[in-house]
């Protein structure tokens, strides 16, 4: 090997290193600063822009869904086993559910001593919902993600929060083990619903009792029930 | 082109690019701003009063310089100097962060120089008492963490992302100046802290 080559490979070898160690720093110093700024800015929309389809009392609609872990994830396969809260985003890549999701993330101790699964369900396509979950936390999420997109949002428009641009309201609903829905808050879409709320529907429903709803949780809504 | 001539211009070209972005110390290279976006001592100057609920823990308000029941004062802590994260209780880079706030946290717990003159509090934006205390809980955070449901502080600071870090400096007098303000996460807690230190100009004042 001649001299300049050996220079050449020495030069190679700094420039590889280099690059490395940029793009790694790229990585785990810009990701989470990244992912705030692809969060969409949607501004502030019409707080509820849906009429329920269902109500408290009534049979949840069944659905089977595929899910971002691959697989297909419904409703029924709960039945008589978990309570099951499902929770419907707007959209991926938006302000407030970005924040929404991770919060159930460390909030698992409260879903297991009530028995209970969490389904997140928005009208995005599997590739959409799996880059953005994937960005929400540095461990996987612990429930499961579905995608309502094709039909688009038809599970929610059976559920009636299926908004009129497309998009879902951000609405919880509480369905028991019998398949019975026993809360739902179709919330502000501008807002996240404070988690104690939906813990203490939690705890009501496992114990068998009425669960006391807020009003706020209707004063905005299309359709009260 | 000769073989000489492309190792000068492999070197050049890795040369710039690690002027350029910092290479794997993007927290000293502002113009790389796709890796490291924060704006470590900008928006410097006064610093809004508000008042917090009184924590009611023993250790934290030994911490904070109080004995008393009630809403007080953030310019009654005893401190020279005090951080403030900004936080969000279900927010993803939040989470990440705490590791590394708590790390600044035992570093000047850790120092005799510092301990009683620099304090760390975090304010919960749009989180509820129950999610801060989850978020706490969760996360292990060491220092004192207070609600901001009604997003009360976070129009008074100015905040338009989480987490973002203010260091405000107490004067004798009891007025107040922040002098740092970054938005984003950090990974690094003694340059973050060293950066605290270097602003504030505490240590000069120690001396």
């Amino acid at each position: 090997m001649s001299r300049i080559g050996k220079l050449q490979w020495v030069l190679l070898c700094f420039l590889g290193i280099a690059i490395v160690m940029t793009a790694t720093a790229v990585t785990v110093h810009g990701q989470a600063v990244d992912f705030q700024k692809n969060i969409f800015p949607v501004g502030t929309l019409k707080p509820t822009d849906s009429i329920l389809r269902v109500k408290i009392g009534d049979r949840a609609p069944n659905f089977s869904l595929p899910g971002v872990e691959g697989g297909r994830v419904s409703l029924g396969q709960y039945l008589g086993k978990r309570n099951v809260v499902i929770s419907f985003v707007p959209a991926a890549w938006t302000p407030v559910c970005s924040d929404q999701w991770p919060g159930y993330q460390i909030a698992k101790d409260f879903f297991d001593k009530n028995n209970a699964i969490l389904i997140g369900i928005t009208v995005d396509n599997i590739p959409t919902l799996y880059s953005w979950t994937r960005q929400m936390s540095s461990e996987k999420l612990w429930f499961p993600v579905v995608s309502d997109f094709y039909p688009h949002g038809a599970v929610a428009s059976a559920y009636g929060v299926l908004r009129s641009d497309g998009t879902a309201e951000r609405a919880l609903f509480v369905v028991d083990k019998k398949g019975i829905i026993r809360y739902i808050d179709v919330h502000n879409i501008n807002e996240r619903p404070p988690l104690e709320d939906l813990i203490h529907a939690l705890e009501e429903v496992n114990k068998d009792r009425s669960v006391e709803v807020h009003p706020y949780i209707y004063s905005n809504s299309s359709c009260p029930r | 082109m000769p073989k000489g001539k492309i190792g000068v211009v492999l070197f050049a070209a890795s040369a710039f690019l690690i002027f350029v972005c910092g290479g794997p110390f993007p927290e000293s290279a502002p113009l790389c701003s796709f890796a490291y976006s924060s704006e470590p001592s900008g928006n410097n100057g006064i610093f809004p009063a508000f008042t917090l609920p009184v924590p009611k823990s023993d250790a934290e308000r030994a911490y904070l310089g109080f004995s008393g029941t009630g809403p007080f004062d953030v310019r009654q802590i005893k401190a020279q100097v005090l951080i403030i994260e900004v936080f969000g209780a279900f927010c993803s880079h939040c989470h990440h962060a705490a590791p590394y706030v708590n790390e600044v946290y035992e570093a000047i717990e850790g120092r005799l120089d510092l301990k009683d003159q620099v304090k760390i509090i975090g304010v919960g934006m749009r989180s509820t008492p129950f999610e801060v205390d989850l978020f706490k809980e969760k996360l292990h955070v060491l220092f004192p963490l207070f609600a901001d449901k009604d997003m009360v502080i976070e129009k008074l600071l100015s905040i338009d992302a989480t987490p973002t870090f203010i260091g405000v400096k107490i004067n004798k007098d009891g007025s107040q100046e922040r002098f740092y303000f970054r938005r984003g996460p950090f990974e690094n807690a003694s340059q973050f802290l060293s950066e605290i230190i270097r602003l504030s100009g505490i240590a000069q004042e120690a001396k």
